[in-house]
């Protein structure tokens, strides 16, 4: 009984403090908020069950995204194994559909690049990296929103530094392009509407 | 016109997915589930009393140190404590909405002076320190300007203001560049305080106190 609650004690104090981690990124992954729930639970549930691996004075935030990473993997397959829709093979091949035809940027547009990817809005940009195959969707978030160091990420999604960078590299050039489609879309539907500001 | 190059591209694009982090998350539903399945436990009966114990006693150190405050007042001066140290350090990391993302110290040290013409000058950075964001937090009538570093993939906050508006704490003092610094733990936290000239310098993180000692003395070097 004691040892249970000290368990407790020790998810409550190394773990739960980063759900937030968690959930931000379950978000991403998931389109639907009752799936991203389902699937931070599930990993938060995982990471309880398995606290005695967790090696204390290591990154407790890499350990759970790896865990999630896994979490959601086991996902994909389970929907593809009932014939849903998946992901997985785009993940797996690492298949880089949007930038098989990429929207060009519109210099004019992009000349200052901080201030054009500022007028999109969160939800906006979340919306974008969910076009993304998965590989460049995690390089992105482990590396640039999460800000893990290269070969965390990379151990994380067992590659090597080099398939990492290169994929943040195209990663975010994809980005790029799907939010230029959705900003000439934008102005095609609505042209005398600017985007939203943040 | 012509798009600006890759890199340019990219830093930005980078610097844009950054911001996600600040998207407020809510827990609600997950914290409710998550407690269901592992319940948070209760203390026993000792460990109840204690509590109660240590509520009263913080209750008289709060006391205590309104009326320090309080005192300290006609002196114009606030004790740099650790705990406010420690939730200063914690503002920088998490970015107030008023932060803004950076990356070197001209750019923060331009970024603080359009709001704060008469910011004191921020240590430069050695290329190990990479910068992350700054802010200016309000303590008391005081500005105190705050910089965010990544150092070993640590965050580490450096916070500059004027020597006169902070008074340091007792505590064990280490020598670094021929300036004394004070050295606090706190949650977690190690922290290193001291003047340099008319500044005062604060440089907080999880790394070890003796990694802290070489960051802040690489911050201190010309």
């Amino acid at each position: 009984m004691e040892v249970m609650a000290a368990e407790q004690d020790r998810f409550y104090a190394l773990i739960w403090p980063l759900a937030d981690v968690v959930l931000r990124t379950a978000r991403v992954l998931c389109a639907r908020a009752s799936d991203a729930e389902d699937l931070a639970q599930e990993t938060l549930m995982k990471a309880f069950r398995a606290l005695d691996q967790f090696h204390p004075g290591t990154d407790a935030r890499a350990w759970l995204l790896t865990i999630l990473r896994r979490s959601h993997i086991d996902r994909l397959r389970q929907q593809k194994s009932r014939g849903q829709t998946s992901s997985l093979e785009a993940m797996e091949l690492d298949v880089a559909a949007p930038e098989a035809c990429p929207e060009p940027l519109d210099p004019a547009a992009w000349h200052d690049p901080a201030a054009m990817l500022a007028r999109f809005g969160d939800e906006q940009i979340i919306s974008a990296m969910r076009q993304l195959p998965e590989s460049m969707a995690w390089s992105l978030l482990l590396v640039d929103v999460e800000e893990l160091e290269l070969t965390d990420a990379a151990e994380l999604m067992e590659v090597p530094v080099g398939t990492v960078k290169s994929r943040l590299h195209r990663a975010r050039a994809a980005l790029r392009a799907i939010l230029e489609h959705e900003r000439k879309k934008a102005e095609h539907h609505e042209p005398s509407k600017s985007h939203h500001s943040r | 016109m012509s798009l600006p190059n890759r890199t340019t591209l990219d830093d930005a694009t980078a610097t844009r997915l950054r911001w996600l982090r600040t998207q407020p998350v809510d827990l609600t539903n997950l914290k409710a589930s998550i407690e269901q399945q592992i319940p948070r436990s209760r203390p026993g009966f000792i460990q109840r009393h204690l509590l109660l114990v240590r509520a009263m006693a913080a209750s008289v150190v709060l006391g205590v140190v309104v009326v320090l405050l309080v005192l300290s007042l006609g002196s114009n001066e606030v004790l740099a404590s650790p705990a406010l140290l420690a939730q200063l350090h914690r503002e920088t990391v998490f970015m107030p909405a008023h932060g803004q993302l950076v990356k070197s110290i001209p750019d923060a040290q331009s970024a603080l002076t359009r709001d704060w013409p008469a910011a004191p000058d921020l240590p430069s950075t050695t290329p190990d320190q990479k910068v992350v964001s700054c802010c200016i937090h309000m303590i008391g009538a005081h500005r105190i300007a705050s910089v965010r570093l990544k150092v070993d993939g640590q965050d580490v906050s450096v916070s500059v203001t004027d020597a006169d508006n902070f008074r340091l704490p007792e505590g064990q003092t280490v020598h670094i560049a021929g300036n004394a610094f004070t050295v606090q733990s706190h949650d977690g936290l190690n922290m290193l305080m001291g003047r340099q000239g008319d500044r005062f310098l604060c440089v907080i993180s999880t790394l070890p106190v003796e990694r802290l000692e070489r960051v802040t003395a690489d911050l201190m070097s010309p």
